[in-house]
């Protein structure tokens, strides 16, 4: 009954303190909770979407002319395959959205059975059930809107060798395999009998690189198939030989993968800003008890004159910070509801799915309740030195702060008096500002490291070094391949019009190696390869593989490898590692000679990447002129609207800022709960000064700049900790979307941003905090 | 005649006290004359202290006026205050007050810097010679913790001078000194006085009231009495003693 008395008391009296840990509990539990169930939404919500789609475990884009019934009978009559379904379609590369070309590889086919779910044209919602199609129109998926911006009612035209076929958008469905904005093929949706139509007056041949004729195959394992989708996809094509043929093939596991990669990759990212703010509550938590400790010492040396042992006190401690704790985490997991379904909505775009809004409580309360018996230790830990509380010091009034000259103590000069004397204040207290130095330091890391993040994603060069080839004009050549001389062509114009920074003639397709079928590019002129070790592939039996390949299959420099394309096999060396994004980083690359030897033959994309992005429009006219109508030219100065990037981009923005934003309130509620224990601990001193002249305002500026020295400190510790680890941390958590060695790119903005946001708070907030500095009265100096 | 310094009339000041009101200084009338060392008096609890805040602007009086160069205190905002602090007054504690993180010679010249009149070396000059007027330029690089509360109280009395004030507020600078430090600051304060600094002091120690040059003595929240003295000379202390004492036990001390 005691203590209660004593608990009711004390948080009547500090209630500052008491509100400032249930505000920050509340931020890290909404935080939490939010992220946590957003995470496992996503990919419930993709789950479910494969599972209603029947997507199967193998997916395989074979052009017709590649796949006999008898290489499909082989593949049924495997013992591991449950079932094979075949859907028919046309292969269409060159597509026009609003009257711009996109770039991805389009698969039309007829709207069948298998799409269940359609979006409202806000993408808000699913409708009830999917609508009619009309002849006219045609069914995108929500990657398709994410990356071009189209929407429904805008125009959409085919180009075929047979003519132009234009479509309005009436709507976009759920494809749960390759709706999202980071697979780079899309499955689009036509009436049945447009897609006969469409289909015949199609040329068979999809060599040209324009239109073709393509069977999807999706391959079921049986139920009792205990493999992976990997294995089995393995095991099948080293029976089969069936991947060989695909021009495009994955596993229902990998498309899952790419599908969530970028929410999961983002979520991480968040939930480890999560523990860091779980971190700084516990941090100021520690901080709060020990001033208490020493503020409140003549209290507790009455407590225990009075008979209370230290066990009681602690206790006292413990129930005072815990019940903030829980209360916090009750108020933040219920406010999380409406946030799961905001934060929810913003890897819609990304994933092409509607996230379920469902509240992850049991993970939640898991970690909440981790972060409580955390408490329970660092409140033992902090209360230690109530042991040390001795009654007779405690009334004697011994226990007062005694401070001494140190080798931060720099005089107090008269020309720079606010600066000199707020910077005495710090260092004289030093440990009293550790709290809120670490506190800035790991909130700047996390900005740095996230602005970093962000900027790489709009940084040509650390794209590029990163495995991205960006380009600001695109040659295509329409209905065939470039020859010799309009390669050396082409590349003689450009050299001539501006200075480049790289081209590359540039062609990728599915090969298997060593029974795995792999994304693998070539490149007409090796050279060009962007090589981390080794040296490019100029024999013809020779590849590079990223890091990322070669750690998954166990391959190393020097490694023979058996390739595998149609009806070609062939053993090539290893001759280096190269950096790549494409594929999540699985993927290989050969030269000319080694592509000629595989059986792919021609080149149909030249991109130029230019040393002067705005040299990009003159260059195209330029080659629109001298190369006439054969050609399809693309020229931006801006890479990222040539580039798939943009969405992406959106994304680490919105998680940006974010970041940001609770960065923003945890310093609000850090410096007020500081500022609020420090005002109490000086209140003598700012009467003294008050009595000396100092006016409230001159007060509140000396606190508000003691505060943008330890947010100056803190910044600058924050700092060196990103250049440090930052890139680390990046490589770590991007290794998985294929950016295995992270090119941190520093420019202003990266580090100005967090620097005057933390700055700018932290002065702002202690200038407001201090505001109390109005109400000390001289006469409190007084003694009657 | 000196001129008066500081006037107050009709100066009240009261405290809510359990639903009521205590009236701690009651319609009370002075004037201070410039270079007297007038020295307040009067039984614990007569509103001795209350009378120095309120006249010194330190605290606000409920009512009435506090007038200095023709201003009243009592209406003034708090940066004409501060303005006033720390060009005009100076003020001396019981408990010394100096702030525990500056040296001693930092406690001086802090204020000084206020004082937009003199340059930051101009100030330091004058603090450095203050320190070594009050005898304690061998600490001036301590901090508070580190001396005696004789030195902290002179590093007080230098601080409170360091923008020669007109007028010098001191509230028992002695009350928490020992014998030997009481008699070395109340010579400090003599000497400045002798110099033409005008002093008012509140004190009940009887050394302290012998240094003045005018004694007032309060009761209940009024004025009741009044005694002027002759310059202090110390070899005149003993029938100073016996003239102030008589003086005091007429007024019921």
């Amino acid at each position: 009954m005691d203590i209660l008395t004593l608990l009711r008391a004390n948080m009547k009296r500090r209630k500052g303190t008491f509100l400032g840990i249930v505000l920050l509990m509340i931020l890290v539990s909404m935080f939490l909770t939010t992220i946590f169930s957003v995470k496992k939404n996503v990919t419930r919500s993709i789950d479910d979407a494969y599972a209603e789609a029947k997507a199967a475990n193998l997916m395989m884009n074979i052009t017709n002319e590649r796949l006999s019934d008898e290489l499909l009978q082989k593949v049924k009559d495997h013992p591991l395959v449950d079932h094979v379904a075949t859907i028919d379609s046309v292969l269409m590369n060159r597509h026009f959205v609003k009257d711009k070309e996109d770039n991805q590889s389009w698969l039309i086919v007829p709207l069948n059975e298998v799409v269940t779910r359609q979006f409202t044209d806000d993408f808000s919602a699913y409708l009830d059930e999917v609508r009619p199609i009309s002849p006219e129109g045609i069914y995108l998926v929500q990657g398709i809107a994410t990356n071009e911006g189209c929407k429904v009612g805008d125009d959409l035209r085919f180009e075929t060798r047979s003519g132009e076929y234009t479509y309005k958008i009436e709507g976009f469905v759920v494809e749960p395999v390759d709706g999202s904005a980071m697979v780079g093929w899309k499955t689009v949706y036509v009436a049945p009998e447009t897609f006969s139509e469409l289909a015949a007056d199609v040329d068979v041949s999809h060599e040209s690189d324009v239109a073709g004729r393509v069977t999807i195959v999706y391959v079921y394992k049986k139920a009792d198939c205990e493999m992976s989708d990997g294995e089995f996809a393995r095991t099948i094509n080293r029976d089969t030989g069936i991947q060989d043929y695909a021009y495009a093939s994955a596993t229902m596991a990998q498309m899952k993968r790419y599908t969530n990669l970028f929410s999961e990759i983002i979520c991480s990212i968040m939930l480890g800003f999560a523990m860091v703010l779980a971190g700084v509550v516990l941090i100021i938590m520690t901080h709060n008890i020990t001033v208490t400790i020493e503020m409140s010492y003549a209290e507790l040396g009455i407590l225990k004159a009075e008979g209370f042992t230290k066990g009681r006190i602690r206790v006292l401690f413990m129930l005072q910070y815990l019940l903030a704790e829980i209360v916090g985490a009750v108020i933040g997991t219920v406010l999380s509801i409406p946030m799961i379904s905001l934060f929810g909505g913003i890897f819609q775009p990304i994933t092409a799915i509607i996230a379920k809004k469902d509240v992850d409580l049991r993970t939640s309360l898991l970690v909440l309740l981790v972060i409580l018996v955390l408490s329970v230790l660092v409140i033992l830990l902090a209360t230690r030195k109530v042991a040390k509380v001795s009654p007779v010091k405690a009334l004697t009034g011994e226990s007062r702060d005694v401070y001494f000259e140190n080798f931060l103590t720099a005089p107090v000069s008269g020309k720079n008096l606010s600066m000199s004397l707020s910077y005495r204040q710090f260092s004289s207290n030093k440990r009293r500002y550790f709290v809120a130095i670490l506190i800035t330091a790991l909130l700047m890391f996390f900005m740095l490291t996230v602005n970093l993040m962000a900027s790489c994603m709009k940084s040509k060069s650390a794209l590029e070094a990163m495995g991205t080839f960006l380009c600001e004009v695109e040659v295509r050549a329409k209905d065939r391949f470039f020859t010799e001389e309009e390669m050396d062509k082409i590349e003689s114009i450009v050299k001539e019009e501006t200075k480049l920074e790289n081209s590359i003639f540039f062609r990728n397709e599915y090969l298997t190696i060593n029974g795995n079928t792999i994304y693998c590019q070539f490149y007409r002129d090796p050279e060009t390869i962007n090589l981390v070790s080794g040296r490019a592939p100029v024999y013809d039996n020779e590849l590079v593989v990223t890091d990322i390949l070669a750690e998954d299959m166990g391959l190393k420099i020097g490694d023979k490898v058996e390739i595998a394309r149609r009806d070609f096999k062939g053993e090539f060396i290893i001759s280096g590692k190269f950096c790549s994004m494409n594929d999540t980083g699985m993927t290989m690359a050969m030269s000319d000679a080694g592509a000629k030897k595989t059986g792919v033959a021609g080149y149909g994309w030249y991109g130029a990447s230019l040393s002067d992005p705005e040299d990009a429009e003159r260059v195209g006219k330029v080659l629109e002129e001298k190369l006439g109508d054969e050609f399809k030219i693309v020229a931006d100065s801006d890479f990222s609207e040539v580039s798939d990037i943009k969405s992406i981009s959106t994304a680490v923005d919105a998680m940006r800022y974010t970041i940001y934003a609770f960065s923003v309130i945890f310093v609000l509620v850090v410096v007020s709960m500081i500022c609020s224990k420090t005002f109490s601990q000086e209140r003598r001193d700012l009467g003294i000064y008050k009595a000396i002249g100092f006016t409230s305002k001159k007060l509140r500026l000396l606190f508000a700049i003691r505060f943008l020295i330890i947010a100056v400190i803190g910044s600058a510790i924050g700092s060196v900790l990103s250049m440090l680890f930052s890139n680390r941390t990046l490589s770590m958590i991007l290794r998985s979307v294929g950016i295995s060695n992270f090119i941190s790119k520093y420019r202003t903005d990266t580090i100005l941003i967090p620097v005057l946001l933390l700055l700018g708070c932290f002065f702002l907030f202690a200038y407001l905090a201090a505001r109390r500095v109005k109400k000390v009265e001289i006469r409190e100096l007084v003694i009657e | 005649m000196s001129q008066n310094i500081l006037t107050a009339h009709d100066l009240c000041k009261s405290f809510a006290h359990n639903g009521g009101q205590v009236h701690v200084l009651s319609h009370v009338d002075l004037e201070i004359r410039e270079k007297d060392f007038t020295v307040v008096m009067g039984a614990s609890g007569s509103g001795k202290s209350t009378l120095l805040y309120a006249l010194s602007g330190m605290d606000k009086a409920t009512s009435g006026q506090v007038l200095f160069d023709g201003k009243d205190l009592v209406k003034m905002k708090e940066k004409e205050l501060a303005q006033l602090r720390s060009h005009d007054f100076g003020f001396i504690f019981q408990q010394m007050h100096l702030i525990s993180n500056l040296t001693l010679l930092e406690n001086v010249t802090v204020p000084g810097y206020l004082n937009k009149g003199k340059s930051a070396a101009e100030v330091k000059a004058r603090a450095e010679k203050l320190l070594e007027q009050m005898g304690i330029s061998d600490v001036k690089s301590h901090l508070p913790s580190q001396v005696s509360g004789g030195e902290q109280q002179r590093c007080a009395i230098a601080r409170s001078i360091i923008h020669e004030p007109k007028l010098l507020f001191a509230d028992e600078p002695t009350g928490a000194l020992n014998r030997k430090n009481t008699k070395e600051v109340l010579d400090l304060l003599t000497d400045l006085n002798r110099n033409g600094q005008s002093i008012l002091m509140v004190t009940h120690d009887l050394r302290a009231a012998l240094r003045a040059s005018r004694l007032l003595y309060l009761e209940d929240g009024n004025v009741i009495g009044e005694m002027t003295l002759p310059p202090y000379d110390k070899e005149e202390e003993k029938s100073r003693e016996t003239q102030v004492n008589a003086w005091l036990s007429s007024m019921k001390w």
